[in-house]
């Protein structure tokens, strides 16, 4: 469908979400009402009309608001400068913590569809809203129109030649250290060879009290294991899958998670629980980590013994691939508004405010190629924050690039595979016959 | 017999019931029935079956609930049993004790599997301070994360939780044994034995009977300790049909595959809950002779 | 050990006549030795929650150490009180005593005809009422909440916390038959009947004789509810959308993933959750034993 019929299409949409739209308004007026002496106010006098209402609220669903605090304040910025620019239109936010979120949109869309106007999303969730659910409206016409590129990781979320989500969160891994840990066992540069993390790894470990990596490796946080092992098909080459052909027991792969779990033994830190190892990690016990950049500016007030030791390194791989995860915006079809939402989008990806967002926030990717030309202080801010450097050597491939088709399972495949390789960390199994199993299983349980 | 009460007061629980329990439940069988792809719903017949037959994922995890259900019943109730019969004497601090012995029972899930989480931990956990006291053990055990050790772990920590209401029920149909029946017994000349043999034994089987049932739907529908504590892992070793269908459903986003999963589980259930019941009314009733399921 | 113990609890040890020449004294050491066994089992049972308590208040340098001292080695509250400054940690649980009192209430009021029809009435299709109750509980939880999503959107009934109450006595309200059934069960036929000669309906006789009479089962029932609607966080998180409604049970369980939420606070947020429940169940716990089943009412 094309941009311009969104709002025929919209009104076509079934008596449930139109219903439940109605309320919105019903409650954003009252909400008008209660600010009081607005100007708008006379304008909604007339209560017949207030599904026409002058004010238009718009429901943006995120996990920003739900504990990771320190990254909120920015979004809540750049969201209220969105209200005063556009006078008439209101944005409310809601949604869920990032660990349910998954859950509570599919649970949503499963019973009638998203209901929010604008939606942040994991990318397995956008995809899945996308291609499952064909709940997303298309939003090309804005990188158009504010002439940006979108990296390639927007492939997952592009179908029939439609852009259906606009990055806003590039998550991306690099070896993240401890640089006084490092040194006190006498390396003064971080590892640059496998060999050296895992050098690095071992001197440093000093059970119970120091460890050398903190490596996430129960099936009670799954879900996080599988987003760090992921990149460990990168160190010899491998990938997980090429297109529709899985590939996850390829020798590359074996030999990139026989060195995984080499650090892991070195590591001496085997089996905890991830709150435990993020516990570690902010009490200054940690000399290495395989970290994601978003986050790591809140260890300034959760940490602020590593902090200012904190320093990144790309992946000591021959490559010096990671991966990189997009979080977009997407746009519901199924709202009222789907112009002011397209507007927010709009705003939020506009380079001034997508810089502010990302210096503020610490995510040292922008998810858009030709970023610099708008925003020249970028590069500046990548090599003036000290932990950061690391991150912008580092190449990154999207999730497609090393789990073709299977991006759609992204979840579903990471449990097997974590769930397989448990035996190969228990010692009851080789790496080759762990990653073999989880092949032959996610072979029959993937192809319906 | 009794004319229209019986309407009057069906009526509004069948309405309130039907309505937030029944009607999801159909809903939820439907959609076993039928696929959604890029926003279209349609009918599949079968198909969702059909993959299921072909995943072992879906086979290995039938296996576990088989395994984890037994274990429960089992765990549960001869844990209730023994706790019951210690508690069942006129000793001082007698309420007190039954108190202290029910309180994990009053304990929500998540701290007790953050609890656990932290007390079963490898590294730093109090259990492998104590497990090291036993000679020959000085690694560090796994307990969450090994094969095997993590299904007894996962046991060990839903027993803990559940089996004050075992305890607890078996505790008061064994005080609504008279008194006399044991003194007569002993005048009888009956040994310990002999007497729980004939007496204690017959009086709490319909109880007993009433708490496998119990027992097999509890541990059936146990989710949040299992999914907190281990995610089901290692391998397919904890990951019971409750477990899978929260994965298929809301993890992978399979929602109709999900929801032919928990159709199977409910048939299971079902016909589960049945042949307890069956085995109670033929077996159990017909020896002892007292009411247990209506 | 179940064996064993039978005959020692059952009933006090039968005393031999003659051949033991010191009955006395070995029927001391039996006692004795039952109350080592009650006593190592209650610290093995309560051994858990004593290590929740002592990781809340724990000194920090001693968390996550080993070997993992046994004694608090110090009394930090900085956990409690940190707590309650970053968390609305009051209102949610507000919110769940809010929607804990509206599932025990709904639950009671349609427990009570329930057990009634279980107990006392003979009518066509009582088995399968019966079986239906049961039905209730078989189908996983995670397979109810999108239907029950779906049908509340349209009845505008979510981010709200009375519904929500309403969903969980939905699932407590078979329970609640079940147990008091068996405490209507134990009344003897002969009270109720006498009642009648009084000049009592059938219903009248349930809140003269039946209800007075099941007092244990009742408050048993107001438990189980209350611990059913208390531990939830499933259901919430699917219904309430809006932060400033949450639950005790939805605000824990979103903590376990967040970097800034301390694991010492985790147990500090688990202590707070705990506490109502374990004084709840240790004020009526009496009542509790004896409703579960009715057997003590003999």
């Amino acid at each position: 469908m094309s941009d311009s019929n969104h709002d025929e299409s919209s009104k076509e949409d079934s008596g449930k979400s139109s219903l439940s739209r109605r309320q919105f308004l019903g409650a954003s007026a009252a909400g008008a009402l209660a600010v009081g002496l607005t100007p708008n106010l006379s304008k909604l006098k007339s209560l017949q009309i207030r599904p026409r209402a002058a004010t238009t609220t718009l429901k943006l669903i995120s996990w920003e608001p739900f504990g990771q605090s320190p990254e909120f304040p920015a979004w809540t910025k750049v969201v209220n400068e969105f209200m005063a620019a556009n006078p008439t239109i209101k944005v409310e936010w809601g949604g869920w913590p990032f660990s349910t979120f998954d859950t509570n949109i599919i649970a949503e869309a499963q019973a009638g569809g998203v209901n929010a106007d604008v939606v942040m999303a994991p990318p397995e969730a956008a995809s899945t809203l996308i291609a499952k659910y064909n709940l997303a409206v298309p939003l090309q016409s804005i990188t158009k129109k504010l002439g940006l590129i979108p990296i390639p990781a927007h492939k997952q979320f592009t179908l029939n030649g439609n852009l259906y989500a606009l990055g806003v969160i590039d998550v991306a891994f690099a070896l993240t250290y401890d640089q006084r840990l490092l040194k006190a066992a006498g390396f003064s540069k971080p590892p640059s060879t496998m060999e050296q993390w895992l050098a690095a790894v071992k001197a440093t470990t000093k059970s119970p009290s120091q460890f050398g990596a903190s490596l996430i490796n129960t099936t009670a946080a799954q879900a996080d294991w599988w987003n760090q092992l992921q990149n460990f098909c990168l160190p010899y080459g491998g990938v997980w899958a090429k297109g529709t052909t899985l590939t996850i027991d390829s020798p590359a792969n074996i030999k990139g998670v026989e060195y995984w779990l080499s650090l892991l033994n070195a590591s001496g830190i085997k089996g905890t629980s991830e709150t435990a190892l993020t516990k570690l990690v902010l009490s200054d016990r940690v000399a290495t980590q395989f970290n994601v950049a978003a986050g790591l500016s809140n260890y300034k007030t959760l940490a602020p013994k590593l902090y200012p030791n904190l320093r990144s390194t790309p992946p000591p791989w021959p490559s010096k691939k990671a991966i990189a995860r997009l979080h977009p915006l997407l746009v519901m079809k199924s709202s009222k508004n789907i112009e002011a939402s397209m507007k927010l989008v709009e705003w939020c990806v506009t380079p001034k405010n997508l810089y502010y967002l990302t210096v503020t926030n610490g995510y040292p990717i922008i998810p858009f190629s030709n970023f610099q030309d708008f925003e020249p202080g970028y590069k500046k801010y990548l090599t003036n924050t000290p932990w950061l450097p690391g991150f912008l050597e580092t190449n990154y491939v999207g999730e497609f690039d090393i789990l073709g088709q299977y991006t759609y399972a992204y979840a579903q495949i990471g449990n097997i595979i974590a769930q397989n390789l448990e035996r190969a960390v228990s010692g009851s199994a080789s790496v080759a016959q762990a990653l073999h199993s989880a092949q032959t299983q996610a072979k029959e349980s993937l192809h319906a | 017999m009794q004319t229209n009460l019986h309407r009057k007061l069906l009526v509004p629980i069948l309405l309130f019931e039907g309505a937030f329990v029944i009607y999801p439940i159909v809903r939820g069988i439907i959609l076993a029935f039928q696929q959604t792809n890029f926003g279209k719903t349609s009918w599949v017949g079968l198909a969702n079956f059909r993959q299921m037959i072909h995943d072992p994922i879906f086979w290995a995890s039938i296996r576990t609930t088989f395994e984890f259900t037994f274990a429960m019943v089992v765990v549960w109730l001869s844990l209730g049993l023994g706790v019951a019969l210690l508690t069942n004497w006129a000793f001082k601090g007698r309420s007190f004790v039954r108190g202290i012995l029910a309180i994990p029972w009053a304990i929500p899930d998540v701290p007790t599997v953050l609890t656990f989480t932290i007390m079963l931990d490898p590294n730093f956990g109090i259990l492998n301070r104590i497990a090291s006291w036993i000679p020959g053990v000085h690694h560090q055990i796994q307990w969450l994360t090994a094969p095997n050790l993590a299904f007894i772990a996962i046991i060990m920590m839903v027993a803990w939780k559940g089996f004050p209401f075992y305890s607890l029920v078996i505790l008061s149909s064994l005080q609504a044994i008279p008194d006399e029946l044991y003194e007569a017994a002993r005048v009888d000349g009956a040994g310990t034995i002999q007497r729980f043999r004939s007496i204690t034994w017959p009086s709490i089987v319909p109880t007993l009977s009433l708490l496998a049932v119990l027992a097999f739907i509890f541990s059936f529908q146990q989710f949040t300790l299992i999914y907190l504590a281990t995610g089901g892992g290692p391998g397919q070793d904890t990951s019971t049909i409750a477990i899978l269908i929260y994965n298929q459903a809301f993890q992978y986003f399979n929602y109709n595959y999900a929801s032919s999963m928990a159709v199977v589980g409910l048939l299971l259930a079902v016909i589960g809950t049945i042949l307890f019941v069956v085995f109670e009314r033929r077996v159990i009733r017909q020896r002892y002779l007292q009411g247990g399921l209506g | 050990m179940a064996v064993s113990t039978v005959a020692i609890t059952s009933a006090p040890a039968r005393t031999p006549p003659v051949r033991n020449p010191w009955p006395r004294r070995k029927r001391k050491a039996k006692e004795a030795f039952r109350y080592a066994v009650i006593v190592v089992l209650c610290l093995v049972v309560l051994f858990p929650v004593y290590w929740m308590v002592l990781s809340t208040f724990q000194p920090e340098k001693y968390t996550l150490t080993y070997p993992p001292p046994f004694w608090l080695h110090g009394f930090n509250t900085n956990a409690i009180s940190s707590l309650f400054n970053q968390q609305p940690v009051a209102s949610w649980l507000f919110h769940s005593f809010i929607v804990s009192a509206v599932t025990v209430v709904v639950t009671v009021v349609l427990a009570i005809p329930g057990a009634y029809l279980l107990s006392r009435l003979r009518f066509r299709g009582s088995g399968a009422f019966a079986f239906l109750l049961l039905f209730t509980q078989l189908m996983p939880g995670a397979m109810i909440i999108v239907p029950e999503l779906e049908w509340f959107r349209t009845l505008h009934w979510t981010n709200n916390l009375f519904a929500l109450g309403l969903v969980y006595a939905a699932f407590n309200v078979p329970l609640g038959c079940w147990i008091l059934k068996s405490s209507f069960d134990t009344v003897p036929n002969e009270v109720v009947d006498a009642g009648y000669v009084d000049g009592c309906t059938q219903l009248g006789s349930i809140r003269r004789i039946l209800l007075p009479l099941s007092r244990s089962g009742l408050v048993a029932v107001v438990i189980v509810a209350f611990f059913g609607s208390w531990n939830d966080y499933l259901f919430a998180s699917a219904f309430l959308t809006n932060r400033s409604l949450y639950t005790a049970g939805l605000g824990i369980a979103t903590f376990i993933s967040q970097q800034n939420v301390q694991l010492y606070q985790l147990m500090a947020a688990g202590v707070v959750f705990s506490l109502l429940p374990v004084l709840l169940y240790v004020s009526v716990q009496r009542h509790v034993a004896r409703g579960l089943t009715a057997g003590a009412l003999k």
